[in-house]
């Protein structure tokens, strides 16, 4: 299985990417969004009901996440990854128009010893299997690190990189 | 229905005047206005027949000139934009109006205006009906629907929106483009034509027409086309009902003719084109340039019967006939030689009723996407994303990527 592998440098966040996300995209992408606490990372999933669909085959939505947010140390050590609630609602991005989406929140975890701002996010919901899906990566909030603002960080897109129709990794 | 109605009465008039101009051209054959079209007339008056009577890419540059003519020089250098990549790569599906994508709106022109523009696209298209500039109107006819029946306020029809129909006396008028829809411009006044180059039959240079759902490149150079790519297409409401009570399936050629080549497919070749991966739009479109996969997948055309050969052909038939007709031709013997090395692969079901039924072709020219998308203001119906590609010519093979 392919593997898209964001390295999060959730303390300097201000890794550019070049899959464009500045442009419009013609469907919605997902959008996820980090917030660093003190001894976790939750991540806000605002994922397109569309492409969940295509992507996850029937698999139920809570394993089917966990089974694609594997999150590891820089030294490779698995941090563990806990699936929250799930809610459906209405979400409109630039020029995309109305649609469904589903909004999840995962808490992961290092091991013991695990760097909060450092790990390979490694994440590929929906990209794995719908390769014309984008998902932009920010960091929300850091307060340890001092981010407070309102306005999130993008640190990262994943997409697929359709010449090679493989993933790229952001480091 | 009275815009698109307008709009579709508009075209139907400048299609007279072509079929006129193509009796007159066979002892006017050769006529090419090198002057710059009605210069010497009093008034910016287009000319009753644009093409003056030649055919072909002939005929298109002097209704081009014939169309800049009746332009003041603010709006020409709307028009008239060099053929840069930068340029040729600046459009898109979305109706994102002119904030991406290059020329002069439609709905700025004056009646006159609008009709040498037309002239213009009807010299530039096939004459096939359901593709061409018969199918362009169609796409127009659907985002006044769209404008009519888009409410920003309450979003979409939801779930439950009544289906569209010819009640769309609400559309905003083509000549008056406005805000207030937010990032959405839809309707038949936000559609753009260009130049890329100076319309001529020595030289390249590149017309450009598109909008909300279209998007189409012809390339010319020395007085032929050589390209009809990149060519974007898509529509929603995949069915309406027209201005005669018609019932309107703007894309229903494409979808037919892809629909009859994947249901002639065995269990066997059906399985051998099936990707593993899932679509929820085109791979390669706007500002994916040259970003083909490198490996072609799926069922290989060289162990189909001649009987799906040819359904093959069908199915990239339509797409190339955006083109004038001799161009489309030139461009389809190119397909057609090279359909042992062509591929077709499949993702999704085959119904092509559902969000990511998808059909690709892929040979080492053509490239051609076809996928279903749920509906964005009909939401209780599926819509079409498509587009036409060739690995070497898009943009006349001018630039690489």
């Amino acid at each position: 299985m392919r593997r898209a592998l964001i390295t999060a440098l959730v303390v300097t966040a201000a890794l550019l990417c070049g899959a464009s996300p500045a442009s419009a995209h013609p469907l919605p992408h997902s959008v996820v969004l980090l917030d660093v606490h003190e001894t976790s990372v939750t991540a806000h999933l605002q994922l397109p009901a569309g492409d969940l669909e295509l992507a996850r085959r029937g698999e139920p939505i809570s394993a089917y996440l966990a089974a694609h947010i594997t999150p590891v140390t820089t030294d490779g050590r698995a941090w563990t990854v806990a699936i929250g609630d799930l809610a459906v609602g209405r979400a409109e991005q630039t020029s995309t128009g109305p649609y469904q989406e589903v909004v999840a929140t995962a808490t992961l975890t290092p091991p013991p010893g695990g760097d909060l701002r450092h790990f390979i996010f490694s994440y590929d919901v929906i990209v794995h299997q719908v390769v014309t899906h984008t998902v932009l990566v920010s960091v929300r909030q850091d307060w340890a690190a001092g981010r407070v603002e309102s306005e999130a960080v993008q640190v990262g897109a994943i997409a697929i990189d359709s010449r090679t129709m493989t993933c790229r990794r952001w480091t | 229905m009275k815009h698109p109605q307008a709009w579709r009465g508009v075209a139907l008039a400048a299609t007279a005047l072509a079929v006129l101009g193509a009796g007159i051209a066979t002892a006017n054959a050769a006529t090419v206005d090198t002057k710059g079209g009605a210069a010497n007339n009093q008034a910016k008056a287009a000319p009753k027949d644009p093409t003056r009577g030649a055919k072909g890419v002939a005929g298109l540059v002097n209704a081009a000139n014939a169309f800049l003519d009746t332009l003041s020089d603010d709006q020409k250098a709307e028009v008239l934009i060099d053929f840069t990549a930068e340029n040729a790569a600046a459009w898109s599906n979305l109706p994102c109006a002119g904030t991406c994508r290059p020329g002069i709106a439609l709905g700025d022109l004056t009646a006159e205006q609008l009709t040498a523009a037309k002239a213009v696209l009807t010299a530039a298209t096939g004459t096939g009906t359901g593709t061409g500039i018969d199918q362009i109107n169609d796409i127009l006819a659907a985002d006044d629907l769209l404008a009519a029946d888009y409410d920003p306020s309450t979003g979409p029809g939801g779930g439950g929106g009544p289906a569209p129909s010819s009640d769309a006396s609400a559309a905003p008028a083509p000549s008056a483009p406005s805000g207030g829809m937010g990032a959405f411009q839809y309707g038949s006044g936000y559609y753009y034509l260009a130049f890329l180059g100076t319309p001529s039959l020595t030289g390249t240079w590149e017309l450009g027409f598109g909008g909300h759902h279209l998007a189409v490149h012809v390339t010319y150079k020395n007085g032929k086309g050589v390209s009809a790519s990149p060519f974007f297409i898509g529509v929603e409401p995949i069915s309406y009902t027209g201005a005669d009570g018609a019932t309107v399936e703007a894309m229903a050629r494409q979808k037919n003719a892809i629909a009859a080549l994947t249901g002639s497919l065995s269990a066997k070749q059906l399985t051998a084109a099936t990707l593993t991966e899932s679509f929820g739009d085109v791979l390669v479109g706007p500002q994916q340039d040259g970003n083909f996969p490198a490996t072609k997948e799926g069922v290989a055309v060289r162990t189909l019967a001649p009987k799906q050969k040819k359904l093959v052909l069908d199915a990239i038939k339509p797409w190339v006939a955006v083109a004038d007709d001799a161009t489309a031709q030139q461009l389809l013997k190119v397909y057609e030689s090279e359909l042992d090395r062509t591929f077709v692969s499949v993702s999704g079901g085959t119904g092509y009723d559902t969000q990511g039924d998808y059909v690709r072709i892929d040979g080492p020219s053509v490239w051609i996407e076809f996928v279903v998308q749920n509906g964005i203001v009909y939401q209780d119906q599926v819509h079409y994303h498509t587009v036409y590609r060739d690995h070497t010519r898009d943009y006349g093979g001018e630039f690489s990527f």
